[in-house]
């Protein structure tokens, strides 16, 4: 049937509306190109299947992609009057599930379903499902919140629609602004309405819509083109793709719309070959066009002739900008002609043309529909509308979205694209691809609009968004998208052509580790001369990913070229093994773990040593960095690297362990302050280095933070005892109950030494800043817990109060609640934001700790001159910030909680006593000091550990101390004699590869159980056992074996 | 009748200049010897504005999009003002003529254009050392001093001289130092041997002005069979 009336579409409208809902069951799944990747086909054959065996009554229908790519395979079931429901990560068995009970049954499967549709946030004409019929238990579409902040317009019938049926797109409201626009507006009135709604191009430059159109209308010529670019090749994008999958008739009918008013008779498709599904969809759809009167001659019978013709493309980036993309489609050679003249003057064949991108084709019929001034209400003044992205990277909820320009990109990445995955840092997000540049975190808080990315040095491009955690190179990222560049230049223009190639080479140079510093400035300037002079966008935008990461992350460049480091564990020249690089202290993980499984465990004992003087206490209180990037997590599990270490030292304690390699002593004395593990660390390898160093402790013991912080169900105090003993025994000389500042002075130590190193700690506790604190029953929790573990007697009555959400707060309320007491913990934010370390907060719980969470201390209760409990505000957790933590906010709610003892726990600081009249510390908050850890205005003194970096982890110090021993050396003329130290040990062990790649679990250890556990101070996490040991140790990849062999490539 | 086409006035590099609807700022340049290097326009079929090389690039200062635009393919238009003299003019094109001279293979000796190198008068005046000084001289072939006998530098030695001893008929003496291309210097030497010089003979002359870089001659002289 020809449409030529209005009624003509009403009819179709309805019987649009008629299939999809018409009384019979629906079983929809979501089959664009992600959904069949996720296996989708499969699901959808059984269905069919399904039906026919049991006999059931209902449509299996596909309909593209509408967004939520992390959750495919998708599929909906929809019973007649009732909403759809989302099931999402379907498998086989779940689908039996589903389709037996909510299908058959007619009850939906609430704990599998994600969502229902009722009523949609989609800007089109749909239906709403009375309340009465709505799921009770399912989320709402809008309530998710992937959903919640995002306005779709150009993916309005996207995965709501069977693509390809022009009744269903008719009946959403659509090819009414077609008829509309021919029969009612003048050529001038569709321009004049696009250019209100202030739209601009989609494709990456943001050019306006209606000026280009304006353009391209008034320049002479009888025949005149559009295209609509649907070249879309940046790495990570696919927002056209989902677009022509999902709803091509939205694109057809924006072209419809754009060809009237520009006078064109013809329309071009430029779409890549390598998207078949979206060449078949938009085949079908002109198709049907055709054969209903909406293009081919008269179109809805007026006196106005519109053709669509398809072009595949063969997959060639530079074909994206419009004078290649013409080049193309005449059948030359894709490169880009000069402009001008421009393509609105001379284009396609010498005649005026008007190339848009399929988001931009997608939107124009809304504006026709809903009007410009609608429109240019959603966005920012300047980027009005909203803007499709493929949101993809390291986030948990990938997808594609729809949000009003001027969204932050904050709400982006934490509230649509719910925060990193695996709880990693943030580190960057990619936009616009390789003509795009990284957004670091301190500008997470802008307003995503084409100009504001601009000021950044990126773009908005097309739309990718690519999001990178810590475990990426930011050096690498702009390396591989030089690459792609580089090999996607056309070759026409010199700037480009040799320049991008010349531009790699030195960016591989740097990831190879053979950089020099002078290669940053020639990135800087050959990236602005080929910028500014390159022909086209793409030799323009190419030098981009450099220089943003370049502006951003200069530390990563600088580390690669000086200090050959590659942080993220990418660049392979650069170090062994992800596990050694990630390790502080520099530990030969993949060593100590092939001796262990060749049971050899003194010999394992030693190559840890070698790097950290105490392998036994890391391997029970280390935070193990190391097992995150361990690459066996790509298969099964990370290995468990810090229980194997306590396996191989306890191993050999039971043997024995031997001396560790020294040098020749050398004359000069170092005095160390702080005998905690940075000290001590520092007094090792100084001493090992043959200096002569000296510790003064304020305590009575040795060990500092590791002896007093660590309760002993953690860390048993042998163990300390016995490694602390041997670094003594290397001969340092360790002066306890000796206090700085106040039994000897700075300036004595600085006469008296040759250098001075400073690993004081924090040990203040941050006051709570209330009214009362200074009055009986309140308790300074670094003191407190001090004092426990030294083994005084101290009264906490019958329960406890800790403020605080710190490891100084778990552990003050183990080590009460093993002492008999109450204990409740409070903090301010939610459970996932407390510092502590995740298990001790489980662990916590199972013995007995009451939480309260969300509540920030107002005011301490006094009665008798004591106090004896707090009011607390209740918070609630308001917006992201830009470092992807929610923020508390404080409500009108107040909540009373007593005890006999309130325990402050909420901070650290610097004690600065020791300082006495010396000018250490200055007005900062830790102890400031050069790249080298040397003071900032003394450089005789050192400083690391807590002091410096504010509470960090044992490794961390540890790491810390050696780094200091290594400079002093450097500092009192040593020739690097901790690079000679590390030479001395060559232990062998077995380097064949290993064949391990079957999944094998990884070993879990055994633990006392929460009763056991607090009747007393007993180690709570128990050794593993040998046959567990040795099987958990075969497991390593030997990671350090293949980056010898592949000889660092990547 | 004669037509009297109306004329487009421009300026470059502050001075006014007509041209003619169809003329691009290349040809007005030309026109007026205003000097505007290229490599990919052929003044043969000036109708071909390809734009590629991107050495005729001239800044906009007035009257179209600022910044840099090729004049081969730049129509004249009313107004419009542009410098060929520029800062970022200079740096853009000698960057071109860099990265063109980063894979230029300079056989220069064996090049029929010798002499008359367009490339190599580029390389000079953009500063860019990477030629040798064979590249300038117009005594290659039958005329090269070597041929007779003289120990000339030039195939080991950087240009930018405009071979001003070895167009007098003195050989090169290599004052502006042995290149630090092995490539090059590899490609050079087979001249010597041709000649009939021994390692001694080039290294005593070469150390003059190169005292530093004797090693690597001396190894690659090596390597070369010397």
């Amino acid at each position: 049937m020809k449409i030529s009336k209005i009624v003509h579409l009403r009819d179709m409208a309805q019987r649009g509306k008629e299939s999809m809902d018409n009384g019979t069951p629906q079983v929809i799944f979501g089959l664009a190109t992600c959904g069949i990747a996720a296996g989708g086909m499969p699901l959808k054959e059984y269905a069919e299947m399904y039906l026919d065996e049991n006999d059931v009554h209902a449509d299996i229908v596909s309909v593209g992609c509408i967004g939520m790519c992390h959750a495919e395979p998708l599929v909906d079931i929809k019973l007649p009057g009732k909403p759809r429901v989302t099931y999402s990560d379907m498998d086989i068995d779940k689908l039996k599930k589903i389709l037996d009970e909510h299908l058959v049954g007619e009850e939906p499967v609430t704990e599998l379903a994600m969502c229902q549709l009722t009523d949609e946030i989609s800007e089109c004409e749909h239906g709403v499902i009375a309340e009465t019929d709505v799921y009770d238990g399912i989320p709402k579409y809008q309530d998710l919140p992937f959903f919640a902040k995002q306005i779709r317009v150009a993916l309005r019938n996207c995965g709501i629609v069977v693509p390809e049926d022009i009744e269903e797109y008719i009946a959403r409201g659509g090819y009414r602004a077609a008829y509309r626009s021919l029969f009612e507006l003048t050529p001038e009135e569709i321009i004049g309405e696009v250019k209100t709604s202030g739209i601009r191009g989609r494709g990456g430059a943001g050019f306006p819509t209606g000026l280009k159109w304006e353009f391209c209308h008034k320049a002479p010529g009888d025949v005149k083109y559009v295209i609509c670019n649907a070249d879309e090749g940046d790495p990570g994008a696919y927002m056209d793709r989902a677009v022509l999958e999902g709803d091509p008739h939205s694109v057809i009918e924006g072209m419809i719309i754009g060809g009237y008013a520009m006078g064109a008779t013809d329309g071009y498709i430029y779409i890549r070959a390598e998207y078949p599904l979206a060449i078949e969809k938009l085949k079908k759809a002109i198709a049907s066009a055709e054969e209903h009167g909406i293009l081919g001659d008269r179109v809805f019978g007026m006196d106005y002739s519109f053709r669509i013709h398809i072009r595949e493309g063969a997959g060639v980036f530079v074909c994206g900008e419009e004078t290649a993309l013409i080049n193309s489609i005449e059948g030359k050679r894709g490169e880009p002609r000069p402009r001008p003249p421009f393509p609105a003057v001379s284009g396609l064949w010498g005649k005026p043309t008007n190339i848009n991108n399929v988001e931009t084709w997608a939107n124009i019929a809304m504006i026709l529909q809903r009007g410009g001034e609608w429109f240019s209400t959603m966005g920012t003044e300047k980027s009005t509308g909203t803007k499709v992205f493929s949101l993809v990277g390291k986030v948990n909820r990938a997808g594609l979205i729809e949000v009003p320009m001027g969204i932050p990109m904050k709400d982006i990445i934490y509230e649509i694209g719910g925060g990193i995955m695996d709880g990693r840092k943030f580190k960057a997000v990619q936009t616009g691809g390789p003509s795009g540049g990284c957004i670091p975190e301190e500008h997470l808080d802008i307003p995503v609009d084409y100009d504001n990315l601009k000021t950044l040095g990126s773009i908005v491009g097309s739309g990718g968004m690519v999001v990178l955690d810590e475990d990426t190179c930011m050096v690498d990222v702009a390396r591989y998208f030089l690459t792609f560049t580089a090999e996607e230049s056309c070759g026409k223009c010199t700037p480009c052509r040799i320049g991008t190639r010349r531009l790699l080479e030195i960016l591989e140079k740097i990831c190879h580790g053979e950089g020099v510093m002078e290669d940053l400035e020639v990135l800087t300037s050959l990236s602005e001369q080929v910028s500014a002079s390159a022909l086209c966008a793409l030799g323009g935008t190419a030098p981009n990913p450099i220089m943003t990461t370049m502006k951003y992350f200069m530390n990563e460049y600088v580390d690669h070229i000086e200090n050959k480091i590659c942080d993220a564990s990418v660049c392979a020249a650069m170090f062994k093994s992800p596990c050694q690089n990630t390790c502080p202290a520099g530990t030969n993980v993949p060593g100590y773990i092939q001796l262990i499984t060749e049971g050899r465990y003194a010999e394992a004992y030693d190559v840890n040593r070698e790097a950290n003087p105490f392998p036994s206490i890391c391997g029970r209180v280390c935070e193990h960095p190391c097992e995150g990037r361990c690459q066996r997590a790509q298969l099964d599990e990370p290995i468990a690297i810090r229980e194997l270490k306590r396996y191989a030292s306890d191993e050999a304690f039971k043997a024995g362990v031997g001396k560790i390699s020294t040098l020749d002593d050398v004359d000069k004395t170092i005095a160390i302050v702080g005998g905690g593990p940075s000290g001590l660390s520092a007094a090792y390898f100084l001493r090992r280095m043959g200096y002569k160093p000296t510790i003064y402790e304020a305590q009575e013991k040795m060990g500092g933070w590791v002896r007093y912080g660590i309760p002993k169900y953690r860390l048993p105090h042998e163990i300390i005892d016995k490694e602390i003993q041997d670094i003594i025994d290397l001969g340092v000389v360790a002066k306890t109950n000796t206090s700085v500042g106040k039994d000897i002075t700075m300036e004595t130590l600085l006469n008296d030494n040759d250098a001075v190193y400073l690993a004081i700690g924090a040990q203040k506790d941050t006051k709570l800043g209330l009214e009362g604190e200074e009055l009986p029953g309140v308790l300074p929790g670094l003191q407190l817990l001090k004092e426990m573990n030294s083994g005084k007697s101290v009264d906490l009555g019958q329960s406890i109060l800790v403020i605080g959400g710190g490891n100084v707060a778990i552990d003050v309320a183990r080590t009460a609640i093993r002492m008999g007491t109450k204990v409740t913990v409070c903090y301010r934010r939610e459970e996932d934001d407390m510092p502590a370390y995740d298990e001790e907060i489980e662990h916590c719980r199972e013995e007995g700790v009451e939480y309260h969470f969300l509540v920030a201390p107002e005011k301490l209760i006094v009665e008798g001159g004591k106090v004896v409990g707090a009011v607390f505000r209740k918070n609630v957790m308001g917006d992201f910030t830009k470092w992807g933590r929610r923020s508390p906010v404080a409500t009108d709610e107040t909540v009373e909680i007593r005890a006999d003892r309130v325990v402050n726990a909420i901070g650290q600081q610097l004690d600065t006593d020791f300082a006495g009249g010396m000018n250490i510390v200055g007005d900062s908050r830790w102890i400031p000091v050069e790249g080298t850890g040397s003071s900032a205005w003394f450089p005789k003194i050192f400083a690391g550990g807590d002091a410096v970096t504010g509470p960090a982890s044992v490794i961390d110090v540890v790491a810390d101390g050696k780094r200091a021993a290594r400079n002093i050396d450097l500092f009192l003329g040593g020739n690097d004699r901790l690079a000679q130290l590390e030479k001395m040990n060559n232990t062998n062990y077995s380097n064949v590869e290993p064949d391990n790649a079957e999944p094998m679990q990884r070993q879990g250890v055994k633990e006392l159980n929460a009763d056991d556990r607090t009747c007393g101070f007993e180690e709570v996490v128990m050794c593993m056992d040998p046959e567990c040991a040795k099987k958990e140790a075969s497991r390593c990849l030997r990671c350090d074996l293949s980056a010898e062999s592949e000889g660092g490539d990547e | 009748m004669a037509t009297t086409s109306f004329k487009i006035n421009i300026v470059i590099d502050g001075k006014d200049y007509a041209g003619e609807p169809n003329q691009t700022v290349l040809d007005v340049a030309r026109a007026n010897s205003v000097d505007i290097p290229t490599l990919c326009f052929n003044p043969l079929f000036p109708e071909q504005r390809i734009g590629s090389c991107r050495l005729c690039l001239v800044e906009v200062k007035a009257g179209g999009r600022p910044g840099l635009q090729p004049s081969c393919t730049m129509p004249v238009s009313s107004g419009l003002s542009v410098s060929t003299i520029s800062d970022a003019v200079y740096q853009a094109r000698r960057t071109v003529v860099e990265l063109l001279l980063s894979e230029h293979v300079q056989k220069c000796r064996d090049c029929p254009v010798s002499g008359e190198c367009q490339f190599a008068k580029l390389c000079r005046d953009y500063d860019i050392n990477g030629v040798p000084v064979c590249a300038e001289c117009p005594n290659q072939g039958e005329g090269c001093l070597l041929t007779r006998g003289e120990l000339c530098l030039g195939p080991l030695t950087y240009a930018n001289c405009n071979a001003y001893c070895t167009r007098k008929g003195y050989r090169c003496e290599g004052c502006h130092s042995i290149m630090a291309n092995e490539d090059i210097l590899r490609f050079g030497l087979k001249a010597y041997k041709d000649a009939g010089f021994t390692k001694e003979e080039i290294l005593v002359a070469a150390k003059v002005f190169s005292y530093d870089s004797m090693e690597m001659l001396e190894k690659i002289m090596t390597q070369e069979g010397f």
